[in-house]
């Protein structure tokens, strides 16, 4: 299978992206014009949706905010249900570059990897975060290195590549608040093969991020509790997989 | 006898049981919640017009001042319940995400077939 053969699935979740969600879009036809990008629309207040139908993008629009894993489960589920050989998820807030896209989809397409993660972290020292960020990363590195019994040194990161079986198995059971590095356990303890590629982001270009300073606290502590449980779960049968 | 504090807890029982009835026949309560209302209200009658019977059974489990083992169970009896609701409203949440995102697949997918159907407009 190669890239020109395979139906890739862009997912853009968000939320009250009116600012970034443009040039997000035109990075996005400017590198791969032949992927569907289908833009998650989590019940933004602002202009996102007329944004993404201006520049004549799919749009859909939750009726409900439900935060970014229910958002990014919506477009999972889109996938599924549309037939596409391999999903990325990329950020709507412009910190993801398409031109790395090439980049985490191509383990899937040959068949190295289940899912790809976009990290950060592979290549030295371009990212510059606040303290409680990093201690952040630090912390679920550590204990997702642990869990998964090999290195995952960018577990937050939003930029990844799933193929068939792993966008169906996520299409059924996505975390919802915080949900990338329990994810990344859920998969694993489901048997799918993780891989990390080294790729650049950008610094965020417009809005705030999601996590405030008191947020972070119960972020760590609420992800912390995730993946013990997430851990400590049966593996789920997998559906059987559907021809036609 | 009908010391003035029996004679509270009854009434406030029957009160309880009776709004917990009301709310049923308005629809605004499910039965199966309604039930451990009743249980629970019934019991306090029963307490209160048998008041030996929560000394026997303090004396059963060795608490000293029954009232007290009364009260530990009405707390656990709350926190039960609580947790309960806790449940409840998280299989909600879940229903509720899912429900939304199949309006958002839906309505995506009937935008395409109109645009589909009418080119023009």
């Amino acid at each position: 299978m190669s890239s020109a053969e395979s139906r890739v699935c862009i997912i853009v979740p968000a939320y009250n992206e009116e600012v970034n969600i443009r040039p997000v879009i035109e990075d996005l036809r400017r590198c791969h014009p032949e992927f569907k990008i289908v833009v998650i629309n989590d019940c933004s207040e602002d202009g996102t949706e007329k944004a993404v139908r201006e520049l004549g993008q799919t749009v859909l629009n939750l009726p409900v905010n439900l935060g970014i894993g229910g958002a990014v489960q919506t477009g999972l589920k889109f996938a599924r249900d549309n037939g596409y050989d391999i999903a990325v998820q990329f950020d709507g807030d412009g910190q993801h570059r398409a031109i790395e896209i090439e980049r985490i989809i191509t383990p899937v397409i040959n068949g190295e990897a289940d899912v790809v993660i976009g990290s950060r972290f592979l290549s030295p020292g371009n990212y510059k975060g606040s303290f409680s960020r990093r201690l952040g990363i630090s912390v679920f590195r550590f204990v997702n290195s642990l869990m998964v019994g090999s290195r995952i040194l960018d577990n937050t990161s939003g930029f990844r590549a799933y193929n068939r079986d792993a966008i169906s198995f996520l299409a059924r059971i996505y975390p919802q608040d915080y949900p990338e590095p329990e994810a990344v356990i859920e998969l694993h303890r489901n048997r799918f093969s993780i891989m990390e590629v080294p790729v650049v982001m950008r610094e965020r270009t417009g809005g705030k991020s999601s996590i405030g300073v008191f947020g972070s606290i119960y972020y760590m502590i609420k992800v912390l509790l995730g993946i013990m449980i997430a851990f400590s779960r049966k593996p789920i049968p997998r559906e059987e997989p559907e021809d036609g | 006898m009908g010391s003035r504090i029996q004679i509270l807890a009854i009434t406030a029982s029957i009160l309880v049981i009776l709004l917990v009835i009301f709310l049923v026949r308005q629809r605004k309560l499910r039965e199966e919640y309604c039930i451990i209302w009743i249980i629970g209200s019934l019991s306090l009658i029963v307490f209160s017009i048998w008041r030996g019977l929560l000394d026997i059974i303090g004396n059963l489990v060795g608490v000293y001042y029954a009232p007290a083992f009364l009260l530990l169970v009405g707390i656990m009896f709350g926190a039960l319940g609580f947790l309960h609701l806790m449940v409840v409203i998280s299989t909600h949440t879940d229903q509720n995400k899912n429900m939304a995102q199949e309006i958002a697949l839906l309505k995506g997918k009937l935008e395409e077939l109109t645009a589909r159907r009418e080119p023009s407009g």
